[in-house]
């Protein structure tokens, strides 16, 4: 017991310690009874562990299989494992490799001495089987444990294009790249995150395509990583953001395997994370907040509207409040004399200050869309009729709020929401512009742009930066942003890629 | 700290904007009222050879900054003085931009605001933009440049229905000398301080030519100024444009299309700006390498927040009031010889003797090797 106690310290004493004092790790015995006590008293109070004794080989060896309930395929163990190991007549019992080559009808298994590895695999699902007077384990894969279908993500909808998204289980979401992508190129690299829950990831690569570089910077970052848990990927994105204080992203997500397959073929580097169905793409560029997958499935024409829609929108979201308090306040000469006109007579029964008026409408445009989310779906009709008319029409015709406010919230809060990706960057850059327009005008508004435009060009994601400037207007440097040009021109892929060409000169057969 | 180096399209951006600076609102034009066009076109001629002198400077001493070529050049003592001066017309430079700008604010919209207020958000500005280096300012006027121009060629279409041909007339109406007295003031304010550009030469990669730089910059910004005189004197008439403060905004308020877009003169206001910012960083980041090379501190960021306050300051204390602001012109374009002509001519024909003597002193090295043998 006193050789238990000892391991058990050194299990929970923290990760440093435990890879220095290599020599102490709790190892197999010959035993079976010891082997198990072993697992079983490392899985003390935890009353899902089932342990289920077998007599095999004509009653010659003693085994006993080790597996968590609930988190395996119980059809799996019983045809597969229980029924062949009870029924084999093998004769040579003095090596795993005979029940693994001649027994066991399973296609994953492996032998292994290593006690951390059999924790972790039966807490994973799989089943572990010991045997009398073997030193060694047989890790055999029975994971069958329960996830959401494949569904469509509800936060990243398309009109065309796959329906697929990701789900919570890993080798579930591998499986849709991976049949996507019918070449070797395309690599999957395991990673263990997280000091306490030694969470599964996955780095996904073009090899080929990817910058060596931006690869090596990346396990360079995730192996800085000292974190209990990570139950998100969004975890990693902080851990591993360029600048850690910006409200931009400096790496992609999605919850779409298409997309994913698009990023690691234009030579990004995937990271896949058990448990989450949000996929990390990097590096990122600024762009790809106003890209989708559903640009490149439909007509270029259409796309490369919407595109642009998209970017306007991201301009009006910041700046709509902040221009109609400039020219409300100060600049009253440059709206046409009609306008001024109307503006005026609305404003002039409403008691609040411009400036103050926007800032409680957007708070309230902000608390809706809060509740919004929150809500149960089925009492929507509530909010919306709250939102529309109490908050909107009513305010209005109690002069509380002028009319123009209401048009200018709308437009604000409705342009926000077409790019989800840069939702924070949003709220604060439009708070910092209101101020900055309620104290200086119009100046204010383009000083403040100004700071917004060199923080875009400070930022970095894995050290390429997010906005490229050359100086110099090629086509291909531009055809995937504010357009999106048809396939047969794009030719080269980012920048950042190792091999650039995407197609030979004029694709088009 | 790792070495900045912008592109030479990026330079040649910042340098097109930073001529563009206070100018474009202060002044492009001239006493010689109708004639302003041509005092120009002077101007630039005059103003070549100079920037070629600066272009040569950076030439014979690539990848490395004014203050680093004057040590080399005239040794410890001699490199500290020209130093301090070169830093003091930095930062005066920085602070009379920073005071053009309040003025402008303060007579155009902000009546009422204070200019210390003014000044102040506009050097945070600043100072973000000299703390994220001279990359980031290079970029950013890769991006800012072309909205500028757009600016002024649309301002210029949209003023084309109340434009007077007859404005321009008579042609060579004022007498040479007039002519050329607008054309040094013009030459002094704004082209010759471009020398603040050797400070930041370090930044530019060996194998930019500064002469296609300097060159190519000038032209592009003879070509806009000669839009914004045209502009203004076709739709103001020189009395008028020389009567004004601020011509451009007089002119671009005067646009009507169709009752729809009136007063427009704020986009003239943004041009300000944006060039504004671009040309108070380039001083204040001049002023800071200055001082850091002065006092062998490591890196010229830490010190750019104090050195802004220090504009701000300086900037309050530098006239009682706009007319001042205007009558100082008058005196700038003799102050400024020293730094503008003097250093730099003194500068160039002892690097090109140094340059030799080092060449003479190495063999039969190229000329290439011979220079980084003066510059290591």
């Amino acid at each position: 017991m006193g050789r238990f106690f000892k391991k058990k310290q050194n299990l929970s004493s923290n990760k440093n310690e435990s890879t220095n004092e290599t020599t102490d790790k709790p190892v197999l015995f010959d035993s079976l009874d010891k082997n198990v006590e072993t697992i079983s008293e490392l899985f003390k109070d935890v009353d899902i562990l089932r342990l289920k004794y077998i007599n095999c080989c004509d009653r010659r060896l003693t085994c006993c299989i080790i597996f968590c309930d609930g988190m395996v395929d119980q059809s799996v163990i019983n045809e597969s494992i229980i029924n062949p190991l009870m029924l084999s007549s093998v004769k040579d019992t003095d090596s795993v490799y005979t029940l693994m080559t001649q027994v066991i009808q399973i296609g994953g298994m492996k032998e292994t001495d290593n006690v951390d590895e059999i924790v972790e695999a039966i807490a994973y699902g799989d089943t572990v089987l010991f045997a009398e007077g073997l030193g060694q384990a047989i890790i055999l894969d029975t994971k069958g444990f329960q996830s959401r279908p494949i569904n469509e993500p509800e936060n990243e909808k398309n009109l065309s294009g796959s329906r697929e998204g990701f789900t919570e289980s890993l080798l579930v979401n591998l499986s849709m790249i991976r049949r996507r992508v019918l070449t070797s190129e395309l690599k999957m690299k395991s990673y263990t995150i997280g000091r306490r829950t030694k969470t599964k990831a996955y780095i996904c690569y073009m090899d080929g395509l990817v910058n060596k570089q931006i690869l090596s910077e990346l396990y360079r970052r995730l192996d800085k990583i000292d974190i209990d848990a990570v139950l998100d990927t969004n975890y990693i994105t902080e851990l591993i953001h360029d600048s850690p204080w910006s409200p931009f992203r400096t790496i992609g997500y999605t919850e779409r395997p298409d997309a994913v397959v698009g990023k690691l073929l234009e030579g990004r580097i995937a990271i896949f994370l058990d448990g989450s169905p949000a996929v990390l793409t990097l590096p990122y560029l600024f762009i790809e907040n106003f890209q989708s997958s559903e640009d490149y499935y439909l007509n270029f024409y259409y796309t490369s509207f919407s595109r642009m829609v998209r970017i306007i929108g991201f301009f009006l979201s910041v700046i709509v409040p902040s221009v109609y308090i400039a020219a409300v306040a100060f600049h009253h000469e440059m709206m046409p004399l009609q306008l001024f006109i109307n503006i005026t007579s609305e404003r002039q029964t409403v008691p609040l200050p411009a400036s103050l008026e926007a800032l409680i409408m957007l708070f309230v445009f902000d608390i809706l869309r809060e509740t919004g989310v929150r809500m149960p779906s089925n009492i929507g009709q509530t909010l919306s009729i709250v939102g529309a008319l109490v908050i909107g029409q009513a305010a209005v015709e109690a002069k509380l709020v002028a009319a123009p406010m209401i048009i200018v919230v709308a437009l604000t809060g409705i342009t926000g929401l077409l790019t989800p990706k840069l939702n924070s960057p949003i709220v604060y850059i439009r708070l910092m512009l209101l101020l900055l327009a309620t104290a200086f005008g119009f100046y204010g508004i383009i000083l403040g742009v100004s700071c917004v435009l060199i923080h875009i060009i400070n930022l970095r994601s894995f050290g390429v930066p997010q906005l490229t400037i050359s100086g110099k207007l090629r086509f291909q440097d531009i055809k995937d942003t504010v357009i999106r040009a048809p396939w047969w021109m794009m030719i080269l892929r980012p920048g950042f890629a190792e091999d650039r060409v995407r197609s030979k000169e004029g694709g088009k057969s | 700290m790792p070495k900045e180096t912008v592109s030479l399209r990026q330079a040649a951006c910042t340098f097109v904007m930073f001529l563009f600076g206070s100018s474009v609102i202060m002044g492009v034009n001239s006493e010689a009222g109708q004639d302003s066009w041509i005092s120009l076109l002077l101007a630039m001629l005059m103003a070549l050879p100079i920037i070629l002198i600066y272009a040569r400077i950076m030439r014979l001493y690539p990848e490395m900054d004014l203050f680093e070529i004057v040590e080399k050049v005239i040794g410890k003592i001699g490199g500290k003085i020209v130093t301090i001066l070169m830093i003091w017309y930095a930062l005066h430079l920085c602070a009379l931009v920073i005071r053009d700008f309040s003025e402008f604010i303060k007579v155009t919209v902000l009546t009422e605001t204070p200019q210390l207020n003014i000044m102040l958000i506009l050097i945070l500005v600043v100072v973000y933009m000299s703390k994220s280096g001279i990359e980031t300012m290079g970029k950013w006027s890769v991006i800012i440049l072309p909205v500028i121009t757009l600016v002024v060629i649309f301002t210029m279409i949209l003023g084309l229905e109340r434009i007077d041909p007859t404005n321009l007339l008579p042609i060579m109406g004022h007498s040479l000398g007039t002519i050329a007295g607008g054309a040094y003031k013009i030459f002094a304010f704004p082209f010759a301080e471009t020398v603040v550009f050797l400070c930041l030469a370090g930044s530019l990669r060996k194998k930019d030519s500064p002469y296609k730089l300097f060159t190519v910059a000038t032209l592009i910004a003879t070509v806009i100024f000669l839009l914004v005189i045209m502009r203004n004197l076709l739709l103001l008439g020189p009395a008028v444009t020389n009567a004004k403060y601020y011509p451009s905004y007089t002119a671009v308020r005067i646009i009507n299309v169709g009752d729809f877009l009136v007063r427009i003169e704020g986009s003239t206001a943004l041009n300000f700006i944006l060039a504004g910012v671009i040309k108070t960083t380039v001083c204040l980041v001049a002023a800071s390498k200055g001082i850091t090379r002065l006092f062998g501190l490591c890196n010229y960021k830490h010190i750019v927040f104090p050195l802004g306050l220090l504009a701000v300051a300086l900037g309050t204390l530098l006239y009682e009031n706009i007319k001042e602001a205007f009558d100082f012109l008058e005196i700038y374009q003799i102050y400024a010889i020293p730094f503008q002509i003097i250093i730099p001519v003194f500068i160039w024909i002892l690097a090109e003797i140094k340059v030799r003597q080092d060449k003479a002193a190495n063999g039969s090295h190229s000329p290439d090797s011979a220079q980084t043998d003066a510059a290591g």
